[in-house]
């Protein structure tokens, strides 16, 4: 299959094109298979592993990985096996639920700001560029700072920055597509501004955001999980993975496990869902050739 | 090119009075009365009524914008609570820590990416450099604050090769000191640079002029060092501004994990204790640094590319 992708910026003639053009990427078949045995194992925890991940256990603290405990305990005795795989069910869905509203309303907003032009352009636009003056992280943390900890203030937090980044990704977008002849002819006929913007042009200029849903998801799991890590995202005991690495940091030394762990589960889930969007946006790319 | 520069910075001010508003704004987020909740729940409500007056919470709010404005800019930057001293003594310092960690990764960052571009575009599509790159990929999926406590605990506590906290005395002990937070940083920032260093080289490769200059009978390096790398890292400049920011933000959790004392880990100290005020101030310095990256950056451009300066 990688033979066949190789084959596409080759002069190879019509044939190896259209090979190249039916050929699923090999990163998205890979990426699509960690992102289904991630879900799998996340919907299917209580099944696999139906142990209380918050259980404590003060006979079996910071014990080895062993056959009754593969990635071994932390301080209260917990298996962090156990944590780390309901702490998927956990950070997947801050990752999917924090991209619903950027998504929606920057691009909505960014749509509307290249179609509208003018003084509302500029409006948002410069609304985009105070946002954006303040370091991501920096600005996420400062609003969990005063909203206070928990997993929806998270949601709130990320949900005020990310917009950005789609109302940027679309208004591009729109700003080409809007001169374009069809548009002149929707307009010709009458059709309302927004029902033009909505229902023409949005779904032409979607597809860049589109693709960036999935490392955006990287995004919003790697900064939920840094909150988790300061203290300042989902509350405790809950098996969260930045929170576990961050209870594991006081026993590097003597229990490096507890630490390690739930970062390669992130690092598993990160990779997966850049692979799919790498491999989406080839295809898109190939397919708008 | 002054009139350039001047014009950049015309735009800047009216951002960088929104962005004061907007942290301004940040107290109002916080749910119930601020002064009560800093006080704790056996405050008086003498002293709650008393804390409110002093920080003007019992004006309208404009009065209170007009305030903290009037504040910032004689440099009244508030008392630390946690530490007992005004925040303008303690600042000059810390900026200290946290530009040296920037910058150290920044150098880091060129010396991780530039030979690995380099290996990358001129064995494209062979083994090396798709090790690179699946090398350069990880950072990008991980988090950060995760591979400093890797390498926290394979450098520092394994082969006690390095310190594992703090910042030290002196040029060489800071060095020692942020070598790990300053490695951890530069992962990240290492990867972009270098991702787009590769497809800027192998454009460059292709061009003519590097042929014209192999033609006249320059030898391989003198072309690689003297022309291709030149070229190539031109749109580079620009990039190494924006990730720049993206590095403040990740110093923040960076300097919490390795205890450096700088804006970060204070900025998060602030918080676990409810130091708005604080809290406020820093996180208008890393807006304000970030925006005198982005304004620097664009004023350097034009000296690596003359293009620019004439139009």
């Amino acid at each position: 299959m990688s033979a066949q992708a190789q084959a596409a910026p080759q002069p190879g003639g019509l044939v190896a094109a259209r090979r190249a053009r039916l050929a699923l990427p090999i990163g998205i078949v890979v990426g699509g298979i960690m992102l289904l045995v991630l879900t799998g194992a996340t919907l299917l925890a209580p099944v696999l592993l139906p142990a209380d991940p918050n259980a404590q256990d003060l006979n079996a603290m910071l014990q080895r990985p062993s056959l009754a405990h593969p990635f071994g305990t932390d301080n209260y005795g917990r298996d962090v096996l156990t944590r780390v795989l309901y702490g998927a069910g956990i950070d997947l869905r801050i990752g999917v639920l924090a991209i619903i509203f950027p998504f929606v309303f920057g691009s909505v907003t960014g749509a509307f700001a290249g179609y509208a032009g003018g003084w509302a352009d500029a409006l948002i636009m410069r609304a985009v560029d105070v946002v954006t003056a303040i370091p991501f992280t920096v600005l996420v943390i400062a609003i969990v700072a005063f909203l206070g900890p928990g997993e929806t203030n998270v949601l709130i937090a990320i949900g005020a920055v990310d917009w950005i980044i789609f109302a940027r990704l679309v208004r591009g977008e729109v700003l080409r597509e809007k001169n374009l002849e069809y548009v002149a002819a929707l307009r010709a006929f009458g059709f309302s501004r927004w029902r033009i913007i909505l229902r023409h042009i949005l779904p032409n200029a979607i597809a860049p955001a589109v693709t960036f849903l999935a490392s955006d998801i990287v995004l919003v799991i790697l900064t939920a999980a840094a909150l988790g890590y300061l203290g300042l995202g989902v509350r405790p005991p809950a098996p969260e993975w930045g929170l576990m690495i961050a209870e594991g940091r006081t026993f590097l030394y003597t229990a490096w496990w507890v630490a390690t762990v739930p970062g390669f589960a992130c690092m598993f889930a990160g990779i997966a869902f850049i692979l799919v969007g790498d491999g989406l946006a080839d295809l898109l790319r190939v397919r708008g050739q | 090119m002054l009139r350039y520069a001047m014009g950049r910075i015309g735009q800047m001010v009216p951002i960088a009075l929104c962005v004061t508003v907007l942290i301004f704004l940040l107290i109002k987020l916080v749910p119930g009365d601020p002064a009560s909740a800093i006080l704790g729940d056996h405050a008086t409500e003498a002293s709650v009524r008393a804390l409110r007056h002093q920080w003007g919470l019992d004006r309208p709010i404009w009065q209170q914008y007009a305030l903290y404005m009037r504040n910032l800019a004689t440099g009244n930057l508030g008392q630390s609570l946690r530490y007992q001293t005004p925040v303008s003594s303690m600042l000059p310092r810390r900026i200290g820590v946290t530009f040296f960690l920037i910058i150290y990764s920044l150098v880091l960052s060129v010396l991780i990416a530039v030979p690995m571009a380099l290996v990358a575009a001129l064995c494209r599509n062979r083994w090396p450099d798709y090790a690179i790159r699946a090398f350069l990929a990880l950072p990008l999926a991980s988090p950060p604050f995760w591979i400093g406590i890797l390498l926290l605990i394979v450098f520092s506590l394994k082969l006690r090769l390095l310190p594992a906290e703090g910042y030290g005395d002196g040029f060489g002990d800071h060095l020692q000191h942020l070598f790990l937070p300053a490695l951890t940083l530069s992962y990240a920032f290492a990867s972009v640079l270098s991702r787009n260093l590769r497809s800027s080289l192998i454009d460059v490769l292709t061009t003519t002029y590097v042929d014209f200059a192999r033609a006249k009978g320059l030898r391989g390096r003198a072309v690689l060092f003297g022309h291709v790398l030149r070229a190539a890292m031109l749109p580079i400049v620009t990039l190494v501004g924006v990730r720049l920011s993206y590095a403040i933000g990740g110093s923040v959790v960076i300097e919490t994990v390795f205890a450096v004392p700088g804006l970060g880990s204070w900025m998060v100290d602030s918080i676990l204790s409810r130091d708005y005020a604080v809290v406020q101030t820093l996180t208008l310095m890393f807006a304000l640094g970030t925006m005198l990256i982005n304004l620097t950056t664009d004023l350097i451009y034009p000296l690596f590319d003359p293009r620019v300066r004439v139009g």
